[in-house]
């Protein structure tokens, strides 16, 4: 078979072919993208790059810039980036197949009703847009499609999505539920009211000490002598002299080289018609050079808004700053030198040199505060270690901590009580806690080495005293153990009392009159909304979640609320919303909220079903990957 | 070429081999060109048709969100008669529906959505137009309709949307006992899209009477 083709393609025929094959190239080249740099998904065959996934997530991570993120949650918001990449990826995918397009007309008369281009009577201004698109990097192109794009995607979406409706069936259903109402009485047995009249017998209290014998605990603790050095103590005692701060700058001044800068101002003419501008240019050029005043024509004629009220005046600026053919001119004149009119992207340019700052390195005087912080710091750095150096050396000899005191110089300071939670003078330093609660340590009065709490605090200690974890005296804890036995006792008779109530009314009692009996107080008597500010929402929920009571009977339901209280209540009717009670423009509102949910619904159903249907390929490797940019 | 050739055998090497091969080469250009310029205007004509499309669409939606409902019919009519096979024409149909729901028209929304679902393909529409379709026929008391026209319609991501309007027709039927069943479906099914509203759904289970599974009477919280 190949060899056929190959007999067969030779010849006149097989040149005429070559030609035929070589029209497409010669007008729209190669275009393939060789560099793989491995791929995050696959979406339909079609790749989703990890650097498209890596700017996303960049992107999406700055909101939470201000938070500490652990590692498992930035994972989940990269896979929530990944995901949401794929149905953009997708979306488009079925808006193209589907032949969505906005006409190039319709795009451009969208952008010319954009705020930010408008000038000030309103109308569209071709300098301010071709002013914004330079400043936010976007060519015409680049910016046109982009919006066609996005104007095609916001025409599909709103297909779906602001098609949506609600019938008056659904939405009398909704309202009916929303604004239902439910006759309730509830009462409630309060847990500090029948704590109070509850008791504790000495007895009771012993027996609940002695059947307890893990609590009432107070914590190991030790006593500690220990010297120290700070390295904010050694900072008050350095002090710099000015020669040696001069030779510090004579060492560093290479540090303090600056660029060359240049001050100078500008006119800018612009004009669509190119002859027009540069006639008008060298009119003006002319006119200064014949004594008129730059500033002032700056003033009137220049069209760049943020120099012409300053005289043209740019400022100081480097030659990294100052790109295209104005930086060149700039940089390439003499000072007081006028010149012009040079072209540019904005459009024809008449520059002033104003004046030349030599580059070269900064004066003391202006560095000297940075200097001092530097040298002072390394001074402090220095000081410190050496004191550590000689702590350690004295450590060498001392036999206990009155000998180390002598011998380094550091005062003995004292602690007591500190626990394996930490404690003064260390806080929760979690190198001292380790340091003092070695288990050798603990079990000796030994100096310890010196240990190094952070970058500018070490220690040596020995300990004074250790205090083994003990169990509080019961005459310390009885007033604990009293409140919480009554709070215990509380509790068992307000459930027995709410059974014994929902017990009685269930076999005919009257509610309210057996729930006073039993030393209930009535929250609520009448109908409640959904959205009532009493009872507290978890009873709310729970009578709106009781099953609805048969004409002329109740249900009965009991809940545990907030602070140990309980409440029983009996639920009696049920009367649906009535939308007639609530005023047209919020029922309108609500409609509309309707509308919007069911359209919101309809458009993640949509994408839903996409991505159901797509093949998507995810790549493991784009979250195993360790974030070096974190 | 061969390089102990004089320069002017060259020449004549090249002359000859163009006399053999040039009306060929001429030829496979022309056909390149003649193709690349058909292609284009095909394309060009596809995009100048998309844009058409584009454009009553837009015209009707204006009119769609004004309520203004001649100017929207007019758009429509040139949208499905002029690009009847764009997409733009079956989304059109969705939005002629929501126009006439809001005039009080169900009739003619409901065969919008007719129409729709009677089109080939667009099946990712036709879920979306069933569920609207399936409101319609509860608001006009035809909820058997509804539970017919759901038999059968087995798409994963909508199944807990079907579900929940299946409960709402059982409700209509007054079936408290399916109703139920169908909500509880709804809630089970949990496409990782949030489709349904859940709580909502739930107060339509709470709101139905005796027949709801019973209801967790007893609540604890925790502190």
């Amino acid at each position: 078979m190949l060899q056929t083709i190959r007999d067969r393609f030779t010849g006149k025929f097989a040149i005429g072919m070559l030609a035929l094959i070589g029209v497409p190239f010669a007008f729209f080249g190669i275009n393939y993208n060789f560099i793989d740099s491995g791929y995050a998904a696959k979406v339909n065959d079609m790749e989703i790059s990890r650097g498209e996934l890596d700017q996303a997530f960049r992107e999406e991570m700055q909101q939470y810039a201000q938070y500490e993120l652990p590692a498992e949650y930035r994972q989940i918001i990269k896979k929530n980036t990944l995901e949401g990449l794929i149905q953009r990826r997708l979306f488009d995918e079925y808006m193209i197949k589907s032949g969505y397009r906005v006409g190039s007309d319709v795009v451009t008369s969208a952008i010319q009703r954009v705020p930010e281009f408008l000038d000030e009577n309103g109308k569209f201004s071709r300098p301010k847009y071709d002013e914004w698109l330079q400043i936010n990097g976007f060519t015409h192109k680049q910016f046109e499609s982009s919006q066609q794009r996005s104007m095609e995607r916001s025409q599909l979406q709103g297909a779906i999505g602001a098609t949506a409706f609600v019938t008056p069936t659904e939405y009398r259903q909704y309202l009916s539920l929303v604004l239902e109402q439910r006759q309730v009485v509830a009462v409630k047995f309060e847990m500090a009211k029948l704590a109070e009249a509850s008791t504790a017998s000495p007895e009771e209290i012993e027996a609940w000490y002695n059947d307890r014998p893990d609590e009432f605990l107070s914590p190991e603790s030790v006593d500690l002598q220990y010297v120290e050095v700070r390295q904010d103590a050694t900072a008050q005692s350095v002090n710099l002299s000015d020669e040696e701060i001069a030779d510090y700058y004579k060492s560093a001044s290479a540090r303090y080289l600056q660029d060359e800068q240049r001050r100078a101002s500008h006119i800018l003419i612009v004009n669509e018609d190119d002859a027009a501008a540069k006639a008008q240019a060298e009119d003006l050029l002319a006119r200064i050079n014949a004594g008129e005043s730059f500033e002032t024509l700056a003033k009137e004629y220049s069209a760049d808004g943020g120099s012409a009220p300053q005289g043209g005046d740019l400022g100081f600026s480097t030659r990294s700053q100052q790109v295209g053919s104005l930086g060149g001119a700039i940089f390439s004149m003499t000072e007081g030198e006028v010149r012009g009119p040079i072209k540019s992207d904005f459009g024809y340019h008449i520059v002033r040199l104003d004046e030349i700052k030599a580059g070269g390195p900064l004066p003391l005087e202006q560095v000297r505060p940075e200097l001092v912080r530097e040298l002072s710091e390394q001074r402090v750095a220095d000081l410190y270690r050496a004191q550590i150096k000689k702590l350690s050396d004295s450590l060498f000899d001392a036999k206990d901590i009155a000998q180390l005191s002598a011998a380094s110089g550091l005062p003995i300071e004292e602690a007591k009580g500190y626990t394996r939670n930490g404690g003064e003078p260390f806080g929760t330093n979690q190198a001292a806690i380790d340091a003092v609660f070695d288990p050798i340590q603990l079990n000796s009065d030994q100096l310890s080495e010196v240990i190094e709490l952070d970058a500018s605090r070490s220690v040596v200690f020995h300990i004074s005293k250790h205090n083994p974890a003990s169990r509080q005296a019961l005459a310390d804890v009885s007033d604990m153990i009293a409140a919480a036995i009554k709070q215990d006792k509380a509790g068992m008779a307000i459930k027995a009392k709410a059974d014994a109530l929902a017990v009685a009314v269930r076999g005919g009692a009257d509610f309210a009159t057996a729930a006073k009996e039993a030393g209930a107080t009535e929250v609520v008597n009448g109908f409640v909304p959904r959205t009532a500010e009493s009872p507290s929402e978890v009873v709310l929920n729970s009578i709106f979640a009781t099953a609805k009571p048969a004409q002329g009977s109740a249900t009965i339901g009991r809940v545990a609320d907030q602070n140990g209280d309980y409440v029983v209540f009996s639920l009696t009717a049920v009367a649906p919303g009535r939308p007639e009670a609530v005023a047209q423009e919020e029922l309108d509102a609500a409609k509309k909220r309707l509308a919007a949910q069911n359209g919101s619904a309809d458009f993640n159903s949509f994408i839903a079903d996409l991505r159901s249907k797509a093949k998507v390929d995810i790549s493991d490797d784009a979250f195993a990957e360790q974030d070096f940019f974190q | 070429m061969d390089d102990l050739l004089s320069e002017k055998e060259q020449i004549e090497a090249i002359r000859s081999w163009w006399q053999d091969n040039g009306k060929m080469i001429v030829a496979g250009l022309i056909l390149g060109i003649g193709a690349l310029v058909v292609w284009n205007q095909w394309k060009q004509g596809k995009i100048d048709a998309a844009e058409g499309a584009s454009a009553a669409f837009q015209t009707m939606g204006e009119a769609v969100d004004a309520g203004r409902l001649d100017a929207a019919e007019a758009a429509a009519a040139e949208l499905y008669d002029k690009y009847g096979s764009s997409s733009y024409a079956v989304q059109g149909r969705l939005a002629m529906a929501r126009l006439y729901m809001a005039q009080g028209r169900d009739a003619d929304a409901e065969n919008s959505l007719r129409d729709l679902l009677a089109l080939d393909g667009y099946d990712e529409l036709k879920d979306i137009a069933r569920l609207r379709l399936g409101k319609i026929l509860l608001y006009q008391g035809k909820p058997q309709e509804v539970i017919d026209m759901l038999l059968g319609q087995a798409n994963a991501v909508y199944a807990s949307r079907y579900a929940e309007l299946r409960g709402d027709a059982y409700v209509a039927l007054d079936s408290p006992t399916q109703a139920a069943d169908s909500y509880q479906l709804a809630l089970q099914e949990s496409p990782e899209a949030q489709t349904i509203d859940r709580v909502l759904v739930q107060m339509k289970i709470n709101d139905l009477a005796q027949a709801s599974p019973p209801a967790p009477v007893e609540t604890e919280v925790t502190e």
